[in-house]
């Protein structure tokens, strides 16, 4: 690079980069032109930027596919269930479905009796993400991240062999959301 | 696909993105990892200087965004937020690596991947390809990952600079650098 001075290597890397003034265009276009070593290198660097570039996307976007896939998806810590909404209510519609059916019972929820404050699940409000008509899907708006719990006791009456009625009592307690929030490098 | 970067001043598009992923909206989310990888796996590149374990940070970093995106104070600064993210994931990746490799006395797979498995058969277009990337991973990483950047994402010295949180000119410092590191790395390779 004897008769390519800092100056004129710079402009040639700017031009490359699209980062040239018109008067600066001007002067390496003259430069080009009187001194071949100027040429040889902007050819080359040219070269290189070509072959960087191509090289880059096709080793950088060849093994991206795998990974397309929602990433939260594989993650262990997120701040949504992999299940589909509601999935929980399932066991409690079908204990509460024969609760009716048997026989009529108060239910008593762990919360009232220790006199803690009731968790209230409010159920999912479908609505519309303002993100959708980009993405063509309908989905859910998620809320503030909110530790839910859902405490209960669900009673069964079966009548056993001898002809007498058994309550069964089971309790119910189910995580729905958890936050995550100690994590990586807190010094970010 | 490239990503179009505001400049200072314009309206980013992806700051409403970023309020829905705070909100917890999963399929925000998901938009802006797709729209982004690109340049963040370009980031990780740089920092790292080969593709081992490329696939684990850039999960890492999205799984960070995602629980970590209500920490973002200003959503304007989401891109160079996003960047620190990603380069201390990578760094870190990084020293994992290397103390593995010094642990198990292996040898050095940071060398081009795919480099000695080019078939003798393929196109002078592609092993130049794998000769240049070679040659990249060889940069320092000083130089590397504005050179990624820029090549990858074809971003301005000023679209690098407000990124890396560096002066304009310290970008085309070291972009001149890189390029001519690259060009005696090439040359060296022939010659």
């Amino acid at each position: 690079m004897s008769n390519v001075d800092e100056h004129l290597e710079r402009l040639i890397n700017r031009s490359l980069d699209h980062d040239l003034t018109e008067d600066e265009q001007l002067e390496l276009n003259r430069e080009l032109i009187r001194n071949p070593a100027a040429h040889r290198l902007f050819e080359e660097y040219a070269s290189i930027d070509e072959g960087a570039s191509s090289a880059l996307k096709q080793a950088l976007e060849d093994e991206q596919a795998p990974t397309q896939t929602s990433p939260v998806l594989v993650t262990k810590n997120k701040r949504e269930p992999l299940r589909p909404r509601g999935w929980w209510l399932v066991p409690g519609a079908i204990a509460a479905a024969l609760l009716a059916m048997v026989v009529p019972y108060p239910k008593t929820s762990r919360t009232e009796r220790s006199g803690a404050p009731t968790a209230v699940l409010a159920p999912p409000t479908p609505s519309i993400s303002p993100w959708a008509g980009t993405m063509n899907v309908l989905h859910p708006a998620r809320t503030t991240p909110v530790l839910h719990r859902n405490t209960g006791t669900d009673v069964i009456g079966v009548v056993g062999d001898d002809g007498n009625l058994y309550w069964i009592e089971v309790e119910r307690t189910r995580t729905i959301k958890l936050p995550p929030k100690a994590g990586l490098h807190d010094s970010l | 696909m490239t990503m179009a970067m505001p400049l200072a001043n314009e309206f980013d598009a992806e700051e409403p993105v970023i309020e829905a992923i705070r909100a917890g909206d999963r399929y925000a989310f998901d938009e802006f990892t797709r729209r982004q990888t690109r340049w963040v796996r370009g980031v990780v590149f740089g920092v790292l200087g080969n593709r081992d374990g490329l696939d684990d940070v850039c999960q890492q970093i999205w799984s960070a965004v995602w629980q970590r995106a209500t920490e973002l104070r200003d959503t304007r600064s989401w891109r160079s937020w996003l960047y620190r993210m990603a380069r201390n994931l990578a760094v870190d990746a990084g020293r994992d690596a290397t103390r593995r490799r010094h642990r198990d006395r292996t040898p050095d797979l940071a060398a081009p991947p795919r480099e000695t498995a080019c078939p003798a058969q393929r196109a002078a277009s592609v092993e130049q390809g794998h000769r240049v990337l070679g040659a990249i991973q060889g940069l320092p990483a000083i130089y590397r990952e504005p050179f990624v950047l820029r090549h990858l994402n074809d971003w301005s010295y000023r679209q690098i600079a407000d990124v890396m949180g560096l002066p304009v000119d310290s970008v085309e410092t070291r972009l001149v650098r890189a390029r001519r590191l690259l060009r005696e790395a090439l040359r060296g390779e022939q010659g």
